[in-house]
C-alpha cells in the first residue's frame, strides 16, 4: 500500500509544483492520475520513485518510510518499482536485450544465465522476443513503448510508475499498450499512471485522481 | 559476497567494453603517460645502475683503528676478539708497529726516520687495525668511527669516507630529481585519468542517469569508471615499462660494443620485481584517484547522486 501523506513540492524558483498532497493506493490498485501539463502528475510520480524529494510531507510503502537522505535507502527504494518514463529513456547504443537486462544487473541478485532468462521472459510477455538483438532505434515508436515496459517489468515489481504510457502513439499502439497494463494489473501488480489519454483511461477504468495546479480535485 | 563479486566482474568486462568501443582515444591516452613516464623512469633505471657500477667498482672505504703506545700484547688480542664479534665489520687485519715502521721504511721520503728511531731509542709508531664495515654508507662509517673511539686503549680512529658522501651526495641530489619528477608525473596521471574520465561521463550522461533512475547506487555508477581509470594508469606504467626495456635493449648493445674495446664488461639492467611492482601500483593508484575525483565531481555536476 502506498501512502502520501501531506505531500509538497516546491522548486528554488518559488514555483509551487504540489500543495499538501494525500493519497492512499491500495495494493494491486490501478489509480490514475489526470490533470493538464504542468498539474504536478509527472511530479508526484518522481517523489513516489524517490527521484525528487518532496519538500515536506512523506511517502510510505508498506509500513516503510523514504528517507531522502540516505543514497543508499534512496537507490534500493526505487528498485522497487517498475518505472516507464514520457521520453522513454533508452540506451540507444545497446541492444533491446541489453536495455532490458540493465535492472537486473543494477539489482545484481542473480547470476547472467538468470538474467537472460528473465529478460527472454519479459520480451516475450510484451511481444519483442524476435527483436532481442536489434537496437532499439530500429523499432518502431509502439515497440520502443513496450520495450520500455518490458525493462520496467523485467525485476518483478509490485508496483508500475507509468508516466504518459500512450503519449506520441496512435489508436492501435495505445490500444496494445493499456491490454498489457490490463494484463499486469490483473496478476496483481499496482499501476499508478500519469495521463490525460482519456482513451486510456476509459480502458483501464481505474480509479482517478485529478490534478490541478498541484491540488487534488475533489 | 557472489553478488559483490558479478558486480565486480560485470564492471570489469564493461570497462574493456568501453575500451574496445575507442580504442584509439584510449591508446592515445595511454602514450600520452607511457612517454611521459618514460623520462623518470628511464632516469631512475639509470641512476640504480649508477649506484651498483659504484657499489662494484669502487674501492672500499677503510677505518684505522691507531692503538695508544702503551697498548700490550693482550689489549691487541682483547680488540681483535671485539672486532671478530662486531655484526657491522665484514673484515679487518692487524698492523704491528713494526710492520708499520717496515712499510714506511719502503717508501721514498722517509730515510730519515731510521735516525729518527735511532734517536729516539724505540719505534714511535702505534699497533693499529685496519677494518672494513659491511655498510659503506658514510652515515654507518661516522657510526663506527664514534664507537670505537670509545673503546679502551684506542688512541685515533681515522676513517677515509669523504669520496662515500661525495657519491652518496650526488646519489641523493639523482634520487630528489626522481622524486620531483614522479611527483609531477602524478599530477600529470590524475589530471589525464580527471579529463579521461569526465569525457566518459559526458558521453554516457544518458546512461548514468537511467541507472540513477532506476535504483544504481553511488558505488555502482562509480564503479566502471574507476576501473577505467586506474587501467589507464596500470596499462600507461606498462608501456612506459616496455618502451624503457626497449631502450635499454638497444644501448646495451651499444655498450658491449663498446665495452670490449676496453676489456670490460658492462651492461644496463631494467627495474627489479619489486620495483616494476611498485610503479604499476603506483601509476594504478593515482590513475584511480584521478577517476574518483573527476567521478565525484562530474556526477555530483549532474545533479544525480
Amino acid at each position: 500500500m502506498i501512502v502520501i501523506n501531506n505531500v509538497t513540492k516546491r522548486y528554488p524558483d518559488g514555483f509551487t509544483a504540489l500543495s499538501n498532497i494525500h493519497l492512499t493506493v491500495e495494493s494491486g490498485e490501478k489509480v490514475c492520475i489526470t490533470g493538464h501539463s504542468g498539474a504536478g502528475k509527472s511530479t508526484l510520480l518522481k517523489i513516489i520513485a524517490g527521484i525528487s524529494p518532496p519538500t515536506s510531507g512523506s511517502v510510505v510503502i508498506n509500513n516503510t518510510s523514504l528517507n531522502p537522505h540516505n543514497s543508499s535507502l534512496k537507490a534500493l527504494w526505487r528498485r522497487q518499482f517498475g518505472l516507464m518514463f514520457e521520453d522513454h529513456k533508452l540506451l540507444f547504443d545497446r541492444s533491446v536485450f541489453h536495455n532490458v537486462l540493465l535492472p537486473l544487473e543494477i539489482i545484481g541478485a542473480h547470476s547472467f544465465k538468470q538474467c537472460a532468462q528473465k529478460v527472454r521472459a519479459a520480451l516475450d510477455k510484451v511481444g519483442l522476443a524476435a527483436f532481442e538483438k536489434s537496437l532499439p532505434a530500429t523499432l518502431s515508436g509502439g515497440e520502443q513503448q513496450r520495450l520500455c515496459m518490458a525493462r520496467a517489468l523485467v525485476h518483478n515489481p509490485r508496483i508500475l510508475l507509468i508516466d504518459e504510457p500512450t503519449a506520441n502513439l496512435d489508436a492501435d499502439y495505445a490500444l496494445q499498450i493499456s491490454d498489457l497494463l490490463l494484463g499486469f494489473n490483473q496478476l496483481g501488480v499496482t499501476l499508478l499512471i500519469a495521463t490525460h489519454d482519456q482513451a486510456l483511461i476509459s480502458r483501464l477504468n481505474p480509479r482517478c485522481v485529478g490534478l490541478l495546479q498541484g491540488h487534488i480535485l475533489p | 559476497m557472489k553478488a559483490w563479486i558479478r558486480a565486480h566482474a560485470r564492471c570489469f568486462q564493461l570497462t574493456f567494453l568501453r575500451i574496445i568501443h575507442a580504442p584509439f582515444s584510449y591508446l592515445f591516452n595511454l602514450s600520452v603517460i607511457a612517454v611521459t613516464f618514460c623520462l623518470p623512469l628511464a632516469f631512475y633505471v639509470l641512476l640504480c645502475n649508477f649506484q651498483s657500477l659504484i657499489e662494484t667498482r669502487s674501492p672500499t672505504p677503510q677505518i684505522s683503528l691507531f692503538l695508544s703506545n702503551d697498548a700490550q700484547d693482550n689489549d691487541v688480542l682483547t680488540l681483535e676478539q671485539r672486532l671478530q664479534k662486531s655484526e657491522a665489520i665484514d673484515k679487518f687485519h692487524f698492523v704491528s708497529r713494526d710492520q708499520a715502521l717496515s712499510s714506511i721504511h719502503g717508501l721514498s721520503g722517509f730515510s730519515s726516520l731510521s735516525e729518527l728511531v735511532s734517536v729516539l731509542g724505540r719505534n714511535p709508531l702505534p699497533h693499529a687495525f685496519v677494518v672494513q664495515a659491511k655498510s659503506n654508507s658514510p652515515k654507518n662509517l661516522e657510526h663506527l668511527k664514534q664507537e670505537f673511539q670509545k673503546w679502551p686503549k684506542v688512541s685515533h680512529v681515522q676513517v677515509d669516507s669523504a669520496w662515500a658522501q661525495r657519491i652518496e651526495d650526488a646519489l641523493s641530489l639523482g634520487q630528489y630529481t626522481v622524486w620531483t619528477f614522479s611527483v609531477l608525473l602524478a599530477f600529470m596521471l590524475i589530471s589525464v585519468s580527471f579529463n579521461t574520465i569526465r569525457l566518459q561521463i559526458l558521453t554516457h550522461q544518458a546512461e548514468i542517469e537511467l541507472t540513477y533512475l532506476l535504483g544504481a547506487s553511488h558505488a555502482y555508477i562509480r564503479r566502471p569508471y574507476l576501473y577505467y581509470g586506474t587501467f589507464l594508469g596500470l596499462f600507461g606504467a606498462l608501456l612506459a615499462w616496455l618502451m624503457v626495456a626497449t631502450g635499454l635493449m638497444a644501448i646495451n648493445q651499444q655498450l658491449a660494443l663498446l665495452a670490449t674495446h676496453f676489456n670490460f664488461h658492462i651492461s644496463l639492467s631494467h627495474l627489479s620485481g619489486q620495483d616494476s611492482l611498485s610503479v604499476c601500483v603506483f601509476c594504478a593508484g593515482f590513475g584511480w584517484l584521478g577517476a574518483w575525483i573527476s567521478v565525484s565531481r562530474n556526477i555530483f555536476a549532474l545533479r544525480l547522486l
